[in-house]
């Protein structure tokens, strides 16, 4: 009978480990850094270029800088997709990798994100919505299409943040709440300040949140005291 | 439950997926898709070469699969579990379940 209730009592230590496995999997955020960090540069950099090229354009250099930074900003897209290919989310390296079964986002979900994400901004330059509504309906588009893919890519707990992020942005944007660093109301500037602001949030909340589980795991070993190389037979 | 029933059971029982860091290891590699070597090393806390034996027992039994190639000039291992090794888990804890107090 003792023997009996050990066994139980082994299942269910099993089971808590399987599910903090599966929410360490879920939360891991640092991958985020690599496309987030070069959609800050080349937004300071073509800010800086226009600015630069406003202020003196008879300067031939000032004049040609601005392609230079045209051709740095598609070898960054190429740098970063590379980047994400190669690393991942292996700025965990040395607490090894683990990868969740996933599922495939269907056309549609992409289209209807596209839609609604070009549309709020091609309406908005065409003065048909204003700047307070097309962000808000891009927010929301962000939102929902991030709280989508986080279930299908199985990153819930990151695209949960993420995405309810977005979607409390959306509702404060649609309210009127002025835009934090934005003095006059831009739709661009609004936008990016919106989502890279939430994406840092996102994972700083979410790395201490993994680092959490993962001491957890740690703490729990449940045959953590079977370090001799001893025969299994 | 009559005691040959129980006794039944428990000549039954999967040695391979009994012993405690395999049986660890099998509930990892149900709830992902994919695990390396040193991910399985950090959550259970073993040394390399306890760790490679119970893996390699759980290959030999065709539980587990192992892929390993290089990346760069280092040797990356990874384990993902096969149909049978999932269904032997389960038949595990299904067995033991025959064996808990009513």
């Amino acid at each position: 009978m003792v023997g009996d209730i050990e066994k139980e009592k082994k299942k269910v230590e099993l089971e808590n480990l399987g599910r903090l496995v599966d929410r360490y999997a879920q939360s891991r955020s640092l991958g985020l850094l690599i496309p987030l960090t070069i959609l800050v540069v080349n937004i300071i950099l073509i800010r800086g270029s226009v600015e630069l090229a406003m202020w003196k354009p008879q300067i031939w250099w000032i004049r040609n800088a601005f392609w230079l930074v045209v051709v740095w900003v598609i070898a960054s897209v190429w740098l970063a997709v590379k980047l994400v290919a190669k690393y991942e989310f292996r700025f965990y390296r040395k607490d090894g990798k683990i990868e969740l079964e996933q599922e495939r986002v269907p056309i549609w979900a992409w289209a209807a994100y596209a839609l609604t994400f070009v549309g709020a901004a091609v309406l908005n330059e065409l003065e048909m919505l204003s700047v307070r509504w097309a962000l808000a309906t891009a927010l929301a588009s962000v939102g929902v299409f991030i709280l989508y893919l986080s279930k299908k890519h199985k990153e819930i707990i990151l695209g949960g943040v993420w995405g309810l992020l977005c979607l409390a942005e959306a509702v404060a944007a649609a309210a009127g709440v002025p835009v934090p660093f934005v003095r006059r109301p831009s739709y661009f500037a609004s936008l990016m300040i919106y989502i890279i602001g939430s994406g840092l949030i996102t994972i700083v909340m979410v790395h201490i949140y993994n680092r959490k589980i993962l001491r957890k795991i740690k703490e729990m070993r449940p045959f953590g005291e079977q370090h001799t190389n001893k025969s299994d037979t | 439950m009559s005691n040959t029933q129980i006794n039944q059971i428990h000549n039954n029982i999967n040695r391979v997926v009994h012993e405690p860091v395999r049986l660890a290891i099998l509930k990892i590699l149900t709830s992902a898709k994919e695990a390396d070597f040193n991910f399985l090393l950090t959550t259970l806390g073993l040394t390399k070469g306890n760790l490679a034996t119970h893996t390699n027992t759980l290959e030999s039994a065709g539980f587990i699969e192992v892929k390993k190639e290089f990346r760069g000039k280092m040797p990356h291992t990874s384990y993902r579990v096969t149909k049978k090794g999932r269904r032997q888990f389960q038949k595990y804890w299904e067995d033991m379940k025959g064996l808990a107090p009513e």
